[in-house]
């Protein structure tokens, strides 16, 4: 042992106080993140809901895949078309094609989805297979 | 050619402790573009998940608030695993340096996306077209 005040590290405890900070922000800022779209994802017993923020993105122009247990979102947003003599004074809006595949914590059943889309946000309702779903298993006495 | 360039500036004021909050929703800024022509100021901001009647653009004296709040998840008893976005309020406040035609500003709701229409007023609008015509 080297250190010899190993109790008390003042600057791991900076590292913690910087860590918390972070979280803090990372969860209560209203910052965007740059990914798009941006997804959240929820799980349950027998399935997962991930909704994405595609606002603007027509349900047609989403292509959506599912694989073993990733899920695939595609689209594209057509920029506004410029009238005559029109020019952006300010552009923060995503228009680029976008692609993004996001791990989810399970296999799911591709011929089970549900995918809807509403107010700008796509959610897809996932299963996870029936030979999947954990099985409750009663002990015999012996 | 253009000469002078009226436009919408964005005020940098409304960071999210600073805005009015009528409830612990957290408030989010949207993302805008902003199409300026001859005639009118189009506003686009980004609103996912509001609903079609969830809007709100209100404009005082020269000021421009645009508001719209997301419906909270339904309790299901689902785990967060990733969240990426937050759920609450969203609000912007942009100040217009130029005369608006309050009579005839329209604002659609559409796929999560706000369009506000803001027609300059003819006075304003008749002196532009003088210049480009000079």
């Amino acid at each position: 042992m080297t250190r010899i005040f190993s109790t008390w590290d003042p600057w791991q405890e900076l590292a913690d106080l910087q860590k918390q900070m972070n979280r803090l922000f990372s969860s209560r800022w209203p910052v965007r993140r740059e990914a798009f779209p941006p997804v959240n994802l929820r799980a349950g017993r027998d399935g997962l809901v991930l909704t994405a923020e595609v606002p603007g993105v027509k349900a047609d122009e989403l292509d959506v895949t599912i694989q073993r247990d990733l899920a695939t979102i595609k689209g594209r947003r057509e920029p506004e078309p410029l009238q005559e003599g029109q020019t952006y004074t300010r552009r923060e809006r995503f228009t680029e094609p976008f692609a993004r595949t996001i791990q989810l914590p399970f296999e799911v059943d591709p011929q089970q989805v549900e995918a809807r889309y509403a107010n700008g946000v796509l959610t897809l309702m996932l299963s996870r297979p029936a030979d999947h779903k954990p099985t409750r298993v009663a002990v015999q006495a012996g | 050619m253009r000469t002078e360039s009226p436009e919408l500036v964005n005020q940098d004021y409304q960071a999210a402790g600073e805005t009015e909050r009528t409830s612990s929703r957290p408030v989010y800024r949207p993302r805008v573009d902003i199409l300026d022509t001859q005639d009118a100021v189009v506003l686009l901001a980004d609103l996912p998940g509001v609903a079609e009647d969830g809007a709100d653009v209100t404009l005082e004296k020269n000021v421009l608030t645009i508001r719209g709040s997301v419906a909270p998840a339904e309790d299901d008893g689902l785990q967060d695993v990733v969240t990426e976005y937050g759920i609450g309020e969203f609000e912007r406040v942009f100040t217009l340096t130029d005369e608006i035609d309050r009579s005839a500003i329209e604002a659609t709701m559409k796929d999560g996306v706000l369009r506000v229409r803001l027609p300059r007023a003819r006075e304003a609008a008749s002196r532009k077209i003088d210049v480009r015509a000079g």
